[in-house]
């Protein structure tokens, strides 16, 4: 079981949010919310200016008998698919995904046969020799992911990982992606904007405003019985796909934005 | 009908150079004047003094200098100084680079613009605040002494004056290296690798590259054409402190035709290297900066 409640001050007011082993949880919300903030503090990019980060039960960020905690990054064993992948652009696609492994000194028989393995399994060992200039989005967005997993990550961390492709590729990716992250059986946050996204993908859905983490549950959960702000928020991308349908309407989006906030301000 | 129309809104819109038969000065070409004109004159400013330099060169006299024991000194002196300057100008310049393009700490902004003042203080008065600070009636000259360190007059005095006129640019050009290298980058090399400074030399730096050693190369050329705080600070003694500049300058009295001989070694040797690292540069950075 994975746990994290903290807060942080000036981007996350009041964020609690829970992820169970195993489970494929998308943070959905809108830009600005403080999706990747709340990705970098479990990563241990950024600490937390209050509240704790657990991972399997083991205190990550906050304080144990009076005493700051702190695990480094690269000690938390997670992987994180940044959002422009972030590729190391002057290594090959398999100096890439072996840097974890090799900066760790494992014996080099090892690190050779866990980045063939990985290589084969996202299927881009025809290109493991190019550098990341070379690849197409999507070989790309599979470098990173096979990047974040070779370490065996307890938590892979996704920051809306199919925004800088094409659409084309996205559907294909993300049904391939599903498949991989179901078969790993890895617990990940994947973090998107894209409500349709997040329901294609996802075994349960927490859905953040400003600072905070408004509901969280099952898809059906979510859609079905949305709080106000949620409600706002699923109506704000239903109104979006019918703008484009209205010729001259004007988005009543900014009106929303403060009705609806002030409905959730008064409960 | 239309485009006979069109035909008379074609004649209504001409612009009135057009109608004047002032074509030839039309926009494109005014610019394009303004642009080569001043861009040829400069270029030309620049060559003609270096051509002069080559201008008349008679070969068996070129040869005969380079037998001259004095100019192998000063040529190979002024190597050896210039390649330690820029070594310690590496050794110091990017740690501090690195420090002023990554962390905050008060008083950063001025430690930042003190590490500026060598590069646009006049070179005399480089070598005459190095003299007051460090010969041996100096502020730290008695400090100095007692270590056995007489350094006005010394090899070593030709290396620190080089370093305190030339190290700016390898802070510069480094600095802005760490700075432009992604925060993203370093992020996951973070989560990758537990050493920070595996981390440092395995993505940071190498990222960085091309900047450090763009400055390096800077501090290198700057450190070979040192003339004023050398002649200052160390003196001007042939085979220990007299380099190619300073040779040069003692020369253009007894001997003009030395002394060019000399300007013409030096400027091949400099510019022959400055050559071979932007093709070094070069060829490096394409798999750095081609990210679409």
């Amino acid at each position: 079981m994975v746990k994290k409640s903290y807060r942080d001050k000036e981007v996350l007011r009041d964020v609690t949010l829970e992820v169970r082993k195993h489970e494929l949880l998308c943070l959905v919300g809108p830009n600005g919310a403080g999706k990747t903030t709340t990705l970098n503090v479990v990563a241990g990019l950024c600490r937390p200016d209050e509240g704790s980060v657990f991972i399997n039960d083991v205190l990550m960020d906050g304080r144990e008998r009076n005493c700051l905690v702190h695990v480094s990054p690269s000690e938390r064993k997670v992987g994180y698919v940044f959002q422009d992948y972030a590729l190391f652009p002057h290594m090959t696609v398999r100096e890439n995904i072996s840097y974890g492994l090799k900066a760790r000194h494992l014996p080099s028989q090892e690190v050779k046969e866990r980045t063939h393995k990985l290589l084969e399994f996202v299927g881009i060992l025809d290109h493991s020799e190019h550098y990341p200039h070379q690849l197409s989005g999507g070989q790309k967005q599979r470098t990173a992911l096979a990047r974040a997993l070779v370490i065996e990550p307890e938590i892979l961390l996704l920051d809306e990982p199919l925004a800088a492709l094409d659409l084309t590729t996205r559907a294909s990716l993300r049904v391939e992606l599903k498949k991989i992250l179901g078969t790993l059986e890895v617990t990940s946050i994947y973090v998107t904007h894209e409500l349709a996204e997040a329901y294609a993908i996802s075994d349960r859905i927490a859905v953040m405003g400003p600072g905070r983490i408004e509901q969280t549950g099952s898809c059906d959960e979510v859609f079905s019985k949305p709080n106000p702000y949620v409600a706002q928020f699923l109506g704000q991308s239903i109104y979006k796909r019918f703008d484009t349908l209205r010729p001259n309407s004007t988005s009543p989006r900014d009106g929303q934005d403060s009705a609806g906030r002030r409905s959730w301000n008064e409960r | 009908m239309i485009s006979e129309l069109a035909g008379v809104r074609k004649a209504v819109r001409l612009k009135p150079s057009r109608i004047l038969g002032l074509a030839r000065f039309s926009n494109e070409k005014i610019s394009n004047v303004l642009l080569w004109a001043p861009s040829l004159l400069f270029l030309f400013f620049i060559i003609i003094p270096l051509a002069a330099i080559f201008y008349n060169l008679d070969a068996t006299k070129v040869i005969l200098e380079l037998q001259n024991p004095e100019v192998v000194d000063a040529l190979s002196l002024g190597a050896v100084t210039s390649s330690l300057a820029s070594f310690l100008s590496f050794l110091f310049g990017v740690p501090t680079a690195y420090l002023l393009a990554t962390r905050n700490f008060t008083g950063k902004s001025v430690f930042d613009a003190v590490m500026d003042v060598p590069m646009v203080l006049p070179p005399a008065v480089a070598g005459l605040a190095l003299l007051l600070a460090f010969a041996p009636r100096g502020l730290l000259g008695p400090e100095l002494r007692q270590l056995g360190i007489i350094l006005p007059g010394s090899t070593l005095a030709v290396v620190l004056a080089q370093f305190f006129v030339a190290s700016p640019f390898v802070l510069r050009s480094s600095k802005a290296a760490f700075e432009n290298v992604d925060k993203k980058l370093i992020d996951s090399a973070r989560l990758l690798n537990p050493s920070r400074f595996g981390v440092f030399f395995t993505v940071t730096l190498p990222l960085a590259a091309n900047g450090v050693v763009a400055g390096l190369v800077m501090t290198w050329a700057r450190a070979v054409g040192e003339f004023g705080a050398t002649l200052m600070f160390a003196g001007n003694l042939p085979g220990v402190t007299q380099t190619m500049p300073l040779a040069i300058y003692m020369l253009m009295s007894e001997d003009p035709l030395a002394s060019n001989v000399l300007s013409a070694i030096l400027v091949t040797t400099s510019f022959t290297l400055l050559i071979m690292f932007r093709l070094l540069g070069s060829g490096k950075s394409v798999h750095y900066y081609d990210q679409a």
